[in-house]
């Protein structure tokens, strides 16, 4: 079920222009393909006029915001931004983490070192991190939400891989490795590092969940990336300012809840371990 | 006597955590693109961000203007060790915005707001887990048991904006429910919602690893031999179990205020509360940075505070600790 979920937002997300589009999608002589959603996101007008905080109907299955554009298509095409912003965070966060963990496991007074700078960093709320650091550089883009977003996860998630990394360095087949002349570099590398995978997936999926989360927040502070680009935030935000206008408010928390759930729980099985582990 | 060494060195640290992070605040506003003194006229209003009208002259004589106003015609190695020194003394300086002494209008009320809201939204996640814990880990595979995990899975999915609005819309008064005041902070009745809402998370969080830990303790030897001396089950659970994780608790505690403190700025902003939360966010939009300094620099404060004080009680709960540490 959380599978499908995930399913159908990576579809949303990659298919976003064949499925809301006021353009054709794809037209011959004799008939013409449309979308799905007759609309695109940063459209403002339809057939001359502007039709703002409109309920669902059958022009508009979402209803429209407050600046006339249509909900369905804003919804559609902001999952793009937040998946991206989701699966760049726990890719980078998990490289981060994967190398911070290796240099911490060559000497003990690195691992002190390490784990110290990693427990403050940790400790330090996404979203306070994100708010703070925007604020005070200013400015910002998608790759700056990526890299705020990453940081603090990256310092929880390297603990968790050291840990493992520890673990599988204390196993006989390790020990063994070492005793054939294999530098430490290399069983850390080839031997202990696949050991930790499993926590590594496990750690990723609550980033991506995290970066969902936390972009869903900034953009409702208006701290997203910014009012042109489509986002599950900016609806709740106009919601908000908009009577609670449901058509607002419910698809894209739905959606976002639903993304966010569907992530933290994909990889919570054993399926991972049993690969890199038989 | 030795108490009130503890307090004296527990209140150091936290001031120069405050300081350690007022600095390290005033050095990435330092290292940002573009003058300190730039940023400053743009976010008063004195400069148009962008402005590609006004002579070259008029913008260097408005940047020089509000860089006197503001005390940023020195170098920046010179103010950084003067911001950490003021920021010791609650001195945070103006705000860029409007002028008015930062720690004046958080000192005013807005402080106490938001620590009131953040500390009474911590003590009822406290609280519930506490209640909950015990019967869900005594009977872990009970239907009762997996819908407070899933539920609490739930609780950790959802976009705090939306449980917040999602409140507003079904339990403030004039909606189906109608159980408590729409916003502000009139009365107490008026923080009921925004204190429920900001408890939802770290409770589900604080369950979670209680029930954990309760689970994990239930088949010590000191447990066995309990039941074997005929210890009541309910007073084993409610209260030697409860008590042996509590440290893992205190452990989350300065982490959970740390997250109340990030959600009240989107709570307030929902419920209209004029508070701490509100301030730093229309800061974050204005980029108004003595705000959001002395925000990091106090939230610095209270959280090392916090964590050193459940360091602190969680060597009272379990002697074991005090003696290892």
């Amino acid at each position: 079920m959380l599978g499908l979920v995930l399913g159908l937002v990576l579809v949303l997300a990659v298919f976003a222009d064949v499925l809301a589009s006021a353009e054709p999608i794809f037209e011959t002589q004799n008939w013409t393909v449309w979308a799905p959603i007759r609309a695109n996101p940063e459209d403002v007008r339809l057939d001359g006029k502007i039709e703002v905080l409109r309920a669902p109907s059958g022009e508009h299955v979402l209803g429209t915001d407050d600046r006339g554009r249509d909900v369905a298509a804003r919804v559609i095409h902001g999952s793009r931004p937040t998946l991206i912003i989701a699966v760049c965070s726990a890719a980078l966060a998990s490289l981060v983490a994967i190398l911070l963990a290796l240099f911490a496991s060559v000497r003990p007074w690195l691992d002190r070192l390490v784990l110290a700078l990693c427990d403050v960093v940790a400790a330090v709320p996404t979203l306070l991190l994100v708010l703070l650091v925007r604020g005070l550089w200013g400015g910002g883009g998608l790759l700056a939400l990526i890299l705020l977003i990453s940081i603090p996860r990256a310092a929880a998630t390297a603990r968790l891989v050291r840990e493992g990394l520890n673990a599988a360095l204390a196993m006989p087949y390790c020990e063994a490795a070492m005793a054939l002349g294999l530098s430490r570099f290399r069983v850390l590398w080839r031997h202990a590092l696949p050991a930790s995978f499993s926590q590594l997936k496990v750690a990723a999926a609550l980033t991506a969940s995290t970066a969902v989360l936390s972009e869903v927040a900034l953009s409702f502070l208006g701290l997203g990336l910014g009012s042109g680009t489509p986002s599950w935030g900016e609806l709740m935000r106009q919601a908000h300012e908009n009577q609670l206008a449901w058509w607002l408010l419910v698809p894209a928390g739905l959606a976002s809840a639903g993304l966010a759930w569907s992530l933290s729980s994909q990889f919570r099985g054993n399926r991972g371990s049993r690969v890199h582990n038989p | 006597m030795n108490a009130a060494r503890v307090v004296l060195v527990l209140l150091l640290r936290s001031l120069g955590a405050g300081a350690l992070v007022c600095l390290i605040s005033w050095s990435l506003v330092e290292c940002a693109p573009g003058t300190t003194a730039e940023r400053a006229a743009v976010a008063s209003g004195a400069l148009v961000s962008g402005d590609v009208h006004s002579s070259v002259e008029l913008r260097a004589e408005l940047i020089a203007e509000v860089a006197s106003e503001f005390d940023l015609e020195s170098t920046p190695v010179a103010r950084l060790p003067r911001r950490a020194a003021d920021a010791l003394r609650f001195d945070f300086g103006r705000s860029w915005r409007d002028g008015h002494s930062v720690w004046g209008r958080i000192a005013s009320r807005k402080g106490l707001t938001t620590l009131l809201l953040c500390v009474a939204a911590l003590l009822i996640a406290l609280l519930m887990s506490a209640l909950a814990a015990p019967r869900s880990a005594r009977r872990p595979n009970s239907r009762g048991s997996s819908i407070a995990i899933a539920f609490s899975a739930l609780l950790l999915s959802v976009p705090i904006p939306w449980i917040a609005l999602l409140a507003l819309d079904t339990l403030a008064y004039g909606h189906p429910l109608s159980l408590a005041p729409k916003g502000g902070m009139d009365s107490f009745g008026h923080g009921v919602l925004p204190i429920l809402v900001l408890a939802s998370v770290p409770a589900a969080v604080l369950w979670r690893h209680l029930h954990q830990e309760m689970l994990d303790s239930a088949s010590a030897p000191w447990v066995v031999a309990a039941r074997a001396r005929g210890l009541d089950e309910v007073r084993l659970w409610n209260r030697h179990l409860l008590k042996a994780a509590l440290p893992t608790v205190f452990a989350l505690v300065p982490v959970m205020l740390a997250y109340l403190l990030a959600a009240s700025v989107v709570v307030e902003q929902v419920f209209a509360i004029d508070g701490l939360g509100s301030m730093v966010a229309t800061a974050a939009n204005q980029g108004d940075v003595p705000v959001l300094v002395a925000f990091a620099s106090l939230s610095a404060i209270v959280i090392s505070a916090t964590s050193q004080s459940m360091s602190i009680a969680s060597r009272l709960v379990d002697p074991r600790r005090a003696e290892r540490a």
